[in-house]
């Protein structure tokens, strides 16, 4: 079986197929194989017949406990020709229960998508009432580096003692890295969250740190993992709180 | 149909055919040549033995219903053992995405075995090959049998063993492959037969 001049051993490459581990390249080759030569089957069906014996190799000491599988089974077995009328009222049974069951699928779906629309009509009723206070504020942030498309903004909520920070584009991060959070005051830098991004690369954190209410203002730096007391990794976005 | 006298001169597939047909009694043959075999493969598997049990009776019962056995493609131990180890790799990867798979690993029952329902001639068959077959696997490296028993027993992809174990992957499939090559030859008897 084994040629020199081919790509791959083909008695492996079998085995592999039987195993299930052929990468796409051998499973091409395999089946170029199996094309030109049909009675390839024939090892195949051998090799599965050997893969199968294993079990045989099982120690013995697992036995059934004495329970009896075999008459619970054959009393399981359900006699053959059955009459006609059985089988309609079978078929009858069967899309009715099918059918109560799609209705109650239904039922529930509606239910959530209900629960749903009110979770978020009252989220949006939340953000107004937010949105009406006097003396909000909102900060523009902007990347150090062009090269980043990063860009979003933190609302200031004095009132309600509290800054939604907002932002899009954002590049996933390997490891135990994650975005942090600074508030600027006095020069002072102070540690307030640590975020990730979503799938979609949005953050929408609710922060109600004194320290960024009453920042001069904020920068967002990716750090080496969370917590860290000082920035250690590069600002890329940050934005004055001056500027408005 | 067939006399229970000579019931152990009648092949796998045509006991089957009879099953199909309608004779339930053809069932309990198949049950008696590998209804333990199919347990035990399950316990093996899952480590729970009422689990083990209710997938021992779904699957026999599922004999009935199923018409996926190909006598051309292959024997019908081979089916009925495919059959098992796929239905119980899908159970293993549900216990495994509910995070309870792990906890139970490694324990294992003692218990004696007390199966009285094969017949004289079917047991010495039967302790044959589980003979051939171990003394087979035994012959093994040590690598080629454990990573064919993690594949086998536990559904595991090779790139899951040679993370589990720390060895290339190309490495896991040499040896499996191998393994199986080598498994092959010292049970061709048996496999030509199954």
């Amino acid at each position: 079986m084994n040629n020199n001049s081919q790509p791959h051993n083909l008695e492996e490459i079998l085995a592999g197929y039987v195993l299930g581990d052929l990468d796409e390249e051998e499973l091409a080759w395999f089946n170029q194989q199996l094309a030109a030569n049909p009675q390839l089957r024939g090892q195949i069906i051998q090799l599965e017949s050997t893969l199968n014996l294993i079990p045989y190799g099982l120690p013995k000491d697992v036995s059934e406990n004495n329970l009896n599988l075999r008459s619970q089974i054959l009393a399981q077995v359900k006699p053959k020709g059955v009459p006609f009328k059985f089988r309609w009222s079978w078929i009858i049974s069967g899309v009715t229960a099918a059918g109560a069951l799609l209705l109650g699928i239904n039922n529930f779906s509606l239910r959530q998508q209900v629960a749903m629309t009110e979770d978020r009509l009252h989220q949006q009723q939340e953000l107004i009432s937010l949105l009406r206070q006097p003396n909000n504020r909102l900060v523009a942030l902007r990347a150090n580096n062009d090269a980043v498309a990063t860009s979003g903004s933190l609302f200031i909520s004095p009132q309600s003692n509290t800054a939604v920070l907002t932002l899009k584009n954002l590049d996933s991060l390997p490891g135990k890295q994650v975005y942090r959070l600074w508030a600027i005051s006095q020069d002072k830098k102070i540690g307030c969250s640590n975020f990730i991004p979503n799938a979609q690369g949005e953050v929408h954190l609710n922060v109600s740190s004194d320290d960024v209410l009453n920042a001069s203002s904020i920068s967002i730096t990716i750090e080496p993992e969370a917590d860290t007391e000082k920035p250690l990794g590069q600002e890329f976005l940050s934005g004055s709180y001056a500027e408005i | 149909m067939i006399n229970s006298s000579d019931r152990n001169q009648v092949t796998d597939e045509a006991v089957f055919a009879d099953f199909k047909r309608g004779d339930i009694s053809a069932l309990g043959i198949l049950y008696d040549r590998y209804g333990l075999l199919v347990y035990r493969l399950i316990y093996r598997m899952l480590n729970n033995s009422q689990e083990s049990e209710d997938l021992t009776q779904e699957i026999f019962l599922s004999l009935q219903v199923n018409t996926k056995f190909d006598p051309q493609r292959s024997s019908f131990y081979t089916y009925l053992m495919m059959l098992t180890r796929s239905r119980t790799i899908d159970r293993l990867r549900t216990k495994r995405s509910q995070g309870r798979f792990w906890q139970n690993i490694g324990k294992l029952k003692d218990s004696i075995e007390q199966h009285k329902s094969y017949s004289p001639m079917e047991v010495i068959s039967a302790e044959e090959i589980s003979i051939q077959v171990r003394n087979a696997l035994q012959n093994l490296s040590s690598n080629q049998r454990q990573i064919l028993e993690l594949s086998y027993y536990e559904g595991l992809s090779q790139s899951e063993i040679s993370k589990r174990l720390n060895i290339p992957l190309g490495t896991v499939k040499t040896h499996s492959r191998r393994g199986l090559l080598q498994l092959r030859r010292n049970l061709y008897n048996l496999a030509i037969q199954k």
